[in-house]
């Protein structure tokens, strides 16, 4: 059973309320822009019936603490993350002096939180607007307090026609029906509560809070990491390079993920600067690229995929592995099908 | 050919001038009657018939307009800085409507002169605020506002709706400081659909 497992208590939503409808797509760079949907009372009950089961397995379920790249299993758990402990997102007053950007609640939160709570200052889209637009997420936002807490979903919720939902089964007979305009789907993958965030879906939430590089908060402490174990074996990593590794891992989310496992993937290697120079060696790349005359390992930006796959053992055969010991002893004899990559 | 077609919110501006012309349909309704009042077939009693048509249209289309917001979502701001519009109100009836009253269309051509105004009076009403500036409303026990609009108690700069102020039919103005307001949008402005108790 994975650690920190721990049952938390939600709030309760207050369904009798007036929900609003959001959707959002991506804007400039990394930044989300987000529009209302004018509701009629009549959708009510069907935005309730999405969101209520919702709460209910959250006040169900165990919760894990959020850790960049780990994966969750749907319907049995999800994550959680306090709000507060988000990155802050540096640049929004600025914007908002620079260009028409909609008010806000709070100036410094991520942009769908911002977004969720603020989106009574959205504007609210025309119907050309509903029919011609995409969009990349859609939330349904519920009052909470003075701000509001929204159960985000990331889909476009405008469909467009496909041959699979032009029709309806109804009293055993297809009938041609209108193309709807929205299509919300039950499928929730993020609760932004009142304090905490609730992750059902992590690659939806990396994707939805890319402003504030939320799979990037673990590359430091990764990199301080790295650093350790490597000077464990003593073949430190140059201060040169470790600013290299994080500022490759920083616009990169492959990157960041390889980081994020190579602390534990070094723990395990048996790795000498004579077994890194044959690798690099057998795969015709010059050692000094990426280990000096001291031993150190020293790079730029540019070499930083090539130290990934050094680590991670894609230059490895079974004779100069740098994979662990007991890896390499395990190996069939004479055969090179186990691969030392993890 | 020019794309005349109007935008959502022109269209509930257009339906709002029609709706503020109310007292005139009706007060033109009335100066038609004949003398004697005695129904026969005549143009008198075509244009009380045309007129007193389109007073019981804008009333209820005004009606319409304010309480079918009643059933679509609502959003919460907080309002401060609020300014009472009636003098507006006031002026208008007196610059608008008024003068209507005081000639008696005698031709086709008076009759053609009072449409061009009308089509101009509308263009102008729905590319402006003018369209809540609107003796209906006041009819209707409603009261037209202007006032800052904030997401939040704070009322921050940031948390401001826009940078002027907005317009918002109201019942009773007093009540949109008293704390959170659910407004609904109308035509670029906002109807109250649940005001603060005193």
């Amino acid at each position: 059973m994975p650690r920190n497992r721990q049952q938390l208590s939600w709030p309760a939503v207050n369904f009798q309320a007036e929900p609003r409808l959001l959707v959002g797509r991506r804007a400039a760079g990394t930044r989300l822009e987000g529009y209302r949907f004018e509701l009629h009372e009549d959708v009510f009950p069907a935005l309730v019936e999405i969101c209520r089961p919702l709460l209910t397995f959250l006040n169900s379920k165990p919760s894990r603490g959020y850790e960049p790249f780990t994966t969750v299993e749907r319907d049995e758990e999800y994550l959680a993350l306090a709000i507060d402990g988000l990155p802050k997102h540096p640049g929004r007053q600025n914007a908002r002096l620079e260009a028409d950007e909609p008010p806000t609640i709070e100036e410094d939160v991520a942009d769908l939180v911002s977004i969720v709570r603020g989106v009574d200052g959205r504007d609210a889209l025309d119907r050309q607007g509903i029919e011609t637009e995409r969009f990349t997420f859609s939330a349904i936002c519920w009052p909470h307090g003075d701000s509001f807490v929204g159960f985000v979903t990331k889909a476009n919720p405008v469909i467009t026609v496909t041959t699979g939902t032009r029709y309806f089964r109804y009293e055993e007979t297809l009938r041609r029906v209108e193309r709807p305009n929205v299509v919300l789907s039950n499928r929730v993958d993020l609760f932004v509560g009142a304090e905490t965030l609730a992750i059902l879906n992590p690659s939806a939430f990396r994707m939805l809070l890319a402003d504030v590089a939320i799979a990037m908060t673990r590359v430091p402490r990764d990199v301080a990491a790295v650093r350790r174990q490597l000077r464990s074996k003593r073949l430190p990593l140059s201060l040169q390079a470790a600013a290299a590794l994080q500022e490759a891992a920083a616009f990169r989310l492959s990157f960041a993920r390889r980081l994020n496992e190579l602390p534990a993937r070094i723990q395990e290697l048996d790795i000498t600067a004579e077994r890194v120079r044959k690798r690099m060696t057998a795969h015709d790349l010059d050692p000094s690229m990426l280990l000096d005359q001291n031993e150190v390992f020293s790079f730029g930006a540019e070499d930083v995929e090539h130290f990934l796959d050094l680590m991670e053992g894609r230059f490895s055969s079974r004779t100069t592995s740098l994979a662990p010991t007991a890896e390499r002893n395990a190996s069939p004899p004479g055969g090179n099908s186990r691969s030392p990559v993890p | 050919m020019p794309d005349v077609a109007l935008l959502p919110e022109e269209r509930k501006r257009a339906r709002l001038f029609l709706v503020s012309y109310f007292p005139l349909w009706a007060m033109v309704a009335l100066r038609s009657l004949p003398p004697h009042h005695v129904w026969h077939w005549s143009a008198r009693w075509l244009a009380v018939l045309v007129f007193a048509a389109l007073a019981a249209w804008s009333f209820i289309d005004g009606c319409r307009l304010i309480s079918g917001a009643g059933h679509t979502t609502e959003r919460t701001l907080y309002f401060s800085e609020v300014s009472n519009q009636g003098g507006n109100a006031a002026g208008y009836l007196a610059t608008y409507l008024l003068p209507f009253l005081g000639i008696v269309p005698a031709d086709i051509g008076d009759w053609l002169a009072y449409g061009v105004y009308l089509l101009v009076a509308l263009a102008v009403f729905v590319r402006s605020d003018l369209a809540l500036v609107n003796p209906t409303l006041y009819l209707m026990r409603r009261r037209v506002v202007s006032a800052r609009a904030y997401l939040g108690p704070e009322m921050a700069e940031q948390q401001q709706l826009s940078s002027l102020p907005v317009l918002v039919v109201v019942r009773d103005p007093a009540a949109l400081t008293r704390g959170p307001v659910g407004v609904v949008a109308l035509a670029g402005s906002f109807v109250t659909k649940h005001e603060p108790a005193g």
